[in-house]
């Protein structure tokens, strides 16, 4: 749902520069001013009311906000939210809901590949840039596409598990 | 509560992160073990996961209320240093500016003995002013408009220096404190002794002594440190990423003197704690400030800079270790000299005792350790993932190696030979030990009979195995309460004090409450974390939520199903003694004659049952303590002095197994901090300004899912536990225990050479491997 940014003091110096913009977030065209320097992490976060996306380190080094940018996997704090107008984003909360889970989500769950879970969205994101570019991963092409994100709990062995998990439920033919 | 010894109470000891405290506990009614269970033991999911991979999940981070306003620190540049002046003027002037606290506003609030803002700093990054603005950005802007003039004062950040003659003392008693848990003497260690060590190896056929050395480790949880604080009226409610609310809670009422009926603490969802988020911090309590001065909610989260510059971390040590043997390879005595450089203060800190596992691993009549805290110009420590004993392990766990070697002797049959069948300590047997079990089914599952000495290898990579292990107290204990609702369409709510860190916590609580009550998992809902709702525990620290908790919430559900048969005995005209619980069904045992548990509450003139229970005492003359044996295969490159961690095997007596997903999860998760500590991660610091060079996960290396092996193999080993009605222990901490020793090990198998120095980085490996073996 789209929303306006917050409104600010009008002397706050975080409100002297917006931008308008216009993109299709989790299949919806959603439209809102935001900052010039805000992030896409904090639009979503700060704007949209998407809190799936969690800022672990602002710094391009934990991948926690991981989302899908036009189908590829791009760290949310370092995409500018201005250079997403015109563009597809898709947060963890468009991908499925507790009532309807996508084949990725339920690999998780089946294969408790989580603890604290403050890293999965991210993990679960990464995973499917990678099984919508190779259908058929091996576990090693699996862990270098997610080497990219931290898991502090250290749930990597079975994160793995899930991804080709989920591969293999992704390639059965749906019944 | 009913039970007629509810008004006994007795005295019974239970141990935290390695320390034995007393406590009072109520006698608590006797539960006959389960027989065949149908939910416990079972891999259910985690309840609570269909939010966690939806991103549904809220976590202090993601707490936004109307008005809410970002709270930020100025934090000292200076390793020590005393603010001469402070202009906080500009900064409050500034428009969307709502709160700004210096030293002299916050005079006397106080946390764990020192003011929540120092007008002196002990450290770089200690906090000196907070203010709060409408968004990020202005708080920013705000901070770089205060105005101080730092007197800068001589800082000492290695022990060593600290220890030196001249060294600037750092407290009026100077900088050599006791470590340890008793009355600190200035200038002396802690020191422990039993038999008469030095004499012991002085007569003994082998003698080793050897200085291992470990670095400051930090636990960098995904969710930086963070508090979310809203006061209404006199009311103060906050969110935190916390391992226990009611201790965050005690902080806050002591320090701005509260009762603690007007403080709600909660933490529903949280993203690592490690031991790091055992209580509130200063943070906690500045935004809880500056909520009050501005009158709206302060959001008050670390930015991951912060969370490693002022945040926690396991202490460094230096331990110089001895130890004497007879040739055919029993021990005859032990002694360590730990240094601990535990930063600017001990007061209401915990570092860890790095001598515990010389004094507890083995049998060994002859022991004696002197434990030394070192002030340093660093942040105060805290407890990490099994504080001390991952230090002591990574000293003691080579050093028992190092005999083997020496003695041509195989390294598990030596600690197989050492093993102690009671507590060495105390004397006391153990309720149960697997630890033997642990040795032989890892050793066998890592294929150790296939281990070659160095010499055979050759080549630029080069294979080795290693072992270690691991005692830990885990028997959990008081206080920790459970009440269980049973409403009157039969569905049951689980409320319970207990923190989720993400290691299945309301998981398992929800398959005890559904086994013992006889009802469905999808009637069971577990809401913890709350001061307001749910009822005292202590923090999920020291391995002790499942074997404290566990047990009350069976207890609560067996008092259910004793007022669920009762008030079922008359409708099905039978005995409550002939009656049990099945399938949400109340079922006359021969005659199968039945009723709904909902209709038997909803029949109830209260229309629900509530039990409340509490954790019984521990049971007297036994020793309470988890074990762990960790076998590590390693590949060395030579040529780059890289480390590869090829097949791990983590063999585990933490009793019984409740989930054993979540729990071989959680013993994963263990083995990959052991990993990162063994092979990747320090703390590095610029010693002309003491500011931390690594504070980022860029620069301080935490494991990647390429430096974990691609499996991690979980074996349970477990014993029947007799010392509470669940029979499970504590398994959160000793995964990680002996990883680091069993890699070195590994390493020194590989290649004939010791590293005694963690971590074990290419630098130090390749000037091991180029220096006379």
């Amino acid at each position: 749902m789209a929303r306006r940014a917050a409104t600010r003091s009008a002397k706050s110096p975080a409100a002297r520069h917006v931008t308008q913009i216009e993109l299709e977030l989790n299949g919806r065209v959603t439209r809102a001013s935001v900052p010039d320097h805000w992030t896409l992490l904090e639009f979503l976060r700060k704007s949209a009311g998407l809190t799936g996306a969690k800022e672990g380190c602002n710094a391009g080094e934990c991948g926690a906000c991981t989302v899908l940018l036009d189908g590829v996997a791009v760290y949310a704090c370092c995409v500018l939210a201005a250079e997403t107008s015109g563009r597809r984003v898709m947060t963890i909360e468009g991908l499925g809901t507790p009532e309807r889970l996508d084949p990725l989500q339920e690999a998780f769950l089946a294969d408790d590949a989580l603890q604290c879970g403050f890293c999965i969205p991210g993990q679960i994101l990464a995973a499917k840039a990678l099984l919508d570019a190779e259908p058929s991963p091996d576990r090693e092409c699996v862990r270098r596409a997610l080497s990219g994100n931290l898991c502090r709990c250290g749930c990597y062995v079975k994160i793995a598990t899930a991804v080709l998990r989920a591969a293999a439920a992704r390639r059965e033919p749906e019944r | 509560m009913s039970d007629d010894c509810a008004e006994k109470t007795v005295e019974t000891e239970l141990e935290i992160e390695g320390r034995k405290v007393k406590v009072r506990a109520q006698m608590e009614r006797q539960l006959p073990p389960w027989g065949k269970t149908t939910l416990v033991g079972k891999s259910l999911r985690r309840v609570d996961g269909p939010d966690k991979v939806t991103g549904a999940a809220r976590y202090t981070h993601d707490v936004q209320l109307p008005g809410m306003l970002y709270g930020k620190v100025l934090r000292s540049p200076h390793a020590r240093a005393r603010v001469a002046e402070l202009g906080l003027s500009a900064a409050a002037k500034l428009p969307g500016v709502l709160a700004v606290l210096g030293p002299g506003d916050v005079r006397g609030v106080r946390l764990g003995g020192r003011e929540v803002l120092s007008a002196e700093a002990s450290y770089a990054g200690e906090e000196i002013a907070a203010l709060a603005a409408t968004d990020e950005e202005t708080a920013e802007e705000a901070l770089s408009l205060i105005r101080v003039r730092w007197e800068p004062l001589p800082h000492v950040l290695e022990p060593e220096d600290a220890m030196a003659p001249g060294a600037p003392a750092l407290q009026p008693g100077g900088n050599v404190l006791g470590g340890g848990f008793g009355p600190q003497t200035p200038g002396k260690p802690e020191v422990y002794e039993r038999g008469d060590a030095p004499a012991a190896l002085e007569a003994a056929e082998v003698t080793l002594e050897r200085i291992y050395e470990t670095p400051a480790a930090q636990h960098a949880c995904l969710e930086t440190h963070g508090a979310v604080a809203a006061w209404d009226g006199d009311g103060l409610t906050v969110w935190e990423s916390t391992q226990g609310v009611f201790f965050v809670r005690s902080a806050l009422c002591e320090a701005l003197g509260l009762p603690a009926s007007r403080v709600r603490v909660l933490c529903p969802f949280m993203g690592g704690g490690f031991g790091s988020k055992n209580s509130a911090d200063r943070y906690t309590l500045l935004a809880a400030l500056l909520a009050r001065r501005s009158g709206r909610p302060v959001r008050m989260v670390l930015s991951r800079r912060e969370d490693f510059e002022a945040g926690a971390y396991r202490p460094a040590s230096r331990q110089q270790l001895a130890i004497g043997l007879t040739r055919r390879g029993r021990i005859v005595a032990l002694t360590s000299r730990a240094v601990n450089p535990v930063g600017s203060a001990l007061e209401g800190h915990y570092f860890g005792s790095c001598v515990g596992p010389v004094q507890d691993f083995y049998s060994c009549a002859n022991v004696r350790t002197e434990n030394y805290a070192i002030l340093t110009s660093s942040p105060p420590p805290s407890a990490f993932r099994a504080p001390g004993h991952v230090q002591g392990a990574f000293a003691l766990e080579q050093l028992v190696d190092e005999a083997a070697d020496e003695l041509g002797l195989d390294p598990v049959r030596l600690r197989l030979a050492n093993l102690s069948a009671n507590d060495p300590d105390s004397g006391l047997p153990y309720a149960s030990n697997g630890l033997a079990s642990c040795l032989r089914l890892g050793a066998k599952a890592i294929g150790w009979d296939s281990r070659k000495p160095p010499r055979t290898k050759t080549g630029r990579f080069r294979s080795g195995l290693g072992v270690a292990i691991a005692t830990w107290g885990a028997g959990g204990g008081p206080p920790a309460v459970a009440q269980i609702v049973l409403h009157e369409d039969g569905s049951v709510v689980v409320l319970t004090g207990a923190c989720d860190l993400g290691t299945g916590t309301r998981t398992v609580m929800t398959q005890i409450a559904a086994e013992e009550l006889g009802v469905a998992v999808s009637a069971v809902l577990v809401a913890n974390g709350d001061t307001r709702t749910t009822p005292y525990c202590l923090p999920s620290f020291g391995s002790l939520t499942v074997a404290s908790t566990g047990p009350a919430v069976r207890l609560a559900a067996a008092e259910v199903k004793r007022q669920l048969l009762d008030a079922a005995s008359p409708i099905l005209g039978a005995p409550a003694s002939s009656l049990l619980v099945m399938r949400g069904k109340v079922r006359h045992a021969v005659t199968g004659k039945s009723v709904a548990v909902a209709s038997i509450a909803a029949s109830l003139p209260a229309r629900m049952i509530v039990g409340t229970s509490q954790r019984g005492p521990n049971p007297d003359g036994v020793v309470l303590a988890s074990f762990s044996a960790q076998f590590a295969q390693v590949e060395v490159d030579c040529r780059f002095g890289t480390v590869r961690v090829k097949r791990f095997v983590s063999a585990h007596d933490c009793g019984r197994v409740l989930n054993p997903a979540t729990w071989s999860s959680q013993i994963q998760g263990g083995v990959l901090q052991g990993i990162g500590y063994a092979l990747l991660e320090q703390r590095t610091r610029d010693p002309g300004t003491g500011r931390q060079l690594n504070a980022g996960l860029l620069d301080y290396k935490i494991p990647t899912v390429l430096d974990s092996p691609p499996e991690i193999e979980v074996i349970d080993a477990a014993p029947p536990y007799p010392a509470n009605n669940i029979g499970a222990k504590g398994s959160g901490e000793p995964p990680i225990i002996p990883v680091a020793a069993a890699i070195a090990n590994a390493v020194a198998n590989a290649t004939g050479r010791r590293l005694r120095t963690a971590p074990i980085t290419p630098a130090r490996l390749l000037a091991a491997l180029s220096a006379e073996p």
